[in-house]
């Protein structure tokens, strides 16, 4: 029997200390910095089965508004899932969604999963107090000096924060920013996790309502072909956000593809649970925004090249703020499907074959390429998008065939032998390994990706003779599609 | 306090109109604002007290009333602890 209603303050919390309690192989209490306004312990929960710098990791978090009731209920019902199914050795379903043991497996081994179910306790306690307010949707600051309590935490982020888009300044306002960034020990909470856990990359915060999946940017519409129209250029302040200013904010080719790519697996595997189809979409929508939490977290690469690049995603769940329990549950079910298929996005099947093959050492100059290339408009690039796009399926399939993982693992550590020596070139042997992995691949694969893998392997033989320079460059030699000509079927 | 606010759609005649509707700073759910097919007006949904929604009106604005307040508030209703939760949950 599903609950019938929705998880008390306590009980979040509770919940958290139980995961970790009851699975401490693999569940990690993670106690945050900072207490609420009011005084309250927050924990968020880490699930690995491992550690180290080279995994990836993921930040869930839900929550942040008070009357966004469903959401917090729903990650602790993901974490408490994911930690038993791993444990039993079972797969997940949601609804008409099912994740395979396997797909469940290679998450927990792969990635750091961090789940912060409750952003805003003092909030969520309010708004189920009868002498609260079941629609209150900020925290509960006390705004010394000001006539109203609470500061709109998806505001208060350091992102445009002294921008003003879409934000207010009175604190009576439902949109108030807070008095400055990071004023409140709640945002700050998350920004030390970014911190602290420097290997996470992916990032989802889950809102109602509205079913849609959102991604950066907030601020204005998005553009592909000028960087120097970004968030940081203090030249074009005061128009972004504002309709017909001709600003429009700067986004990577690259990781738009990859939003898209990702947003659209989220949204199908929602509609997967019960027909419910989830609009993707860029978070500006019809009105501006600034000091969001998705858009601080993708921010934070731009501002300090050091920082690991965060791309992130805001969820905005169901049709209402309250819906009955009974359907709460479906969309708990949909969060769950749309956040299983994120982590499975979230890896990357080359780390997970060298992880397993003992190649990490190769990683560093991989990784390297993988950046670079990420920038260009070559052939290597349009193979980089291919990989996002089946990366859950490429790490089940290497996970799966243990023969297939250690040829994989022995042509990684050829390939790395072009990284580190820029003048050598891809030879015809190294070549006919990577179609004969590629057959082999194909052979297990779903069509889409199947198809993919048969383009790269009509192109290899163009690819022949080159330097990673070259294939990775955005010469116009790298950058051509490949001709009829002189083109060979090697296998 | 419950009873004096209402779940609501308020339509624009045009985009332009819609995005206005942030110059009120009203409790307006930006994720709901819909620019609207052809034929249809934009919309969005918010929770507005009868004065908010008097001053809409006088703006040009149309406005939809959807529900009360309290018919949509389940927050507080049947509040589940952690007990309950893990026999839900088969453990």
């Amino acid at each position: 029997m599903p609950p019938t209603g929705y998880l008390s303050t306590a009980a979040i919390e509770a919940c958290v200390q139980f995961i970790a309690g009851n699975f401490p192989a693999i569940a990690t209490l993670i106690p945050l910095r900072e207490h609420s306004v009011e005084g309250r312990a927050i924990h968020a929960v880490r699930i690995a089965n491992g550690g180290g710098a080279n995994r990836r990791g993921v930040l869930l978090i839900a929550g942040v508004h008070a009357r966004e009731i469903v959401n917090p209920d729903a990650l602790v019902t993901l974490a408490l899932k994911l930690c038993q199914a791993y444990t039993d050795g079972t797969g997940l379903s949601f609804g008409g969604k099912n994740y395979s043991a396997e797909q469940i497996a290679l998450i927990v081994d792969a990635l750091d999963v961090v789940v912060l179910p409750l952003v805003n306790p003092d909030g969520r306690t309010f708004v189920q107090s009868p002498a609260g307010q079941a629609m209150w949707r900020k925290n509960r600051a006390l705004n010394p000096g000001q006539p109203c309590r609470g500061v709109d935490l998806n505001r208060n982020f350091d992102f445009l924060w002294s921008s003003g888009i879409g934000t207010s300044s009175s604190s009576c306002s439902d949109v108030f920013k807070g008095p400055s960034a990071f004023s409140e020990p709640e945002t700050r909470n998350v920004r030390h996790l970014l911190d602290d856990y420097p290997n996470l990359g992916y990032f989802i915060d889950v809102h109602s309502y509205s079913e849609l999946v959102l991604y950066p940017w907030g601020d204005d519409d998005n553009q592909t072909t000028d960087p120097s129209q970004n968030f940081q250029n203090p030249v074009y302040n005061g128009q972004r956000g504002v309709v017909g200013a001709g600003y429009r904010e700067y986004i990577p080719a690259f990781d738009l593809d990859w939003y898209l790519i990702t947003g659209a697996r989220i949204r199908d595997a929602i509609a997967d649970v019960r027909g419910r189809t989830y609009t993707l979409q860029q978070s500006i929508g019809l009105y501006p925004t600034s000091g969001t939490s998705d858009d601080y977290a993708y921010s934070r690469t731009f501002v300090d090249s050091q920082k690991r690049k965060v791309r992130g995603f805001t969820l905005e769940t169901g049709q209402e703020f309250q819906p009955i329990p009974t359907e709460g549950q479906q969309i708990i079910d949909e969060v769950g499907a749309g956040l299983v298929e994120f982590l499975l996005a979230a890896l990357c099947a080359v780390e997970q074959a060298a992880r397993l093959t003992d190649q990490t050492r190769s990683l560093t100059g991989l990784r390297r390429v993988r950046d670079r290339a990420s920038t260009t408009s070559g052939a290597a690039r349009r193979y980089l998008e291919m990989a996002e796009r089946h990366s859950g399926e490429l790490a089940s399939l290497l996970a799966t065939d243990e023969a297939l993982l250690t040829d994989v693992g022995a042509a990684l550590q050829k390939l790395s032998s072009l990284v580190s020596s820029p003048d050598k070139t891809l030879d015809q042997k190294l070549t006919a390994i990577l179609d004969e992995l590629g057959t082999r691949l194909a052979a297990l694969a779903s069509d889409a990706l199947r198809e993919d893998i048969e383009t790269v392997q009509r192109e290899l033989p163009d690819l022949t003779g080159r330097t990673l320079d070259q294939i990775v460059g955005d010469s116009p030699e790298a950058a051509k599609p490949p001709t009829t000509k002189g083109r060979r079927n090697i296998r | 306090m419950a009873g004096d606010r209402f779940f609501v759609t308020v339509f624009a005649r045009d985009r332009a109109a819609l995005r206005q509707l942030a110059d009120f700073d009203l409790d307006l759910f930006q994720a709901t604002a819909q620019a609207g097919d052809e034929g249809e007006e934009p919309r969005i949904e918010g929770l507005l007290s009868l004065e908010e929604i008097g001053r809409l009106v006088e703006a040009g604005y149309r406005v939809a009333v959807e529900a009360t307040e309290s018919s949509r508030s389940r927050a507080a209703e049947q509040v589940v602890h952690l007990e309950d939760f893990l026999k839900s949950m088969g453990m």
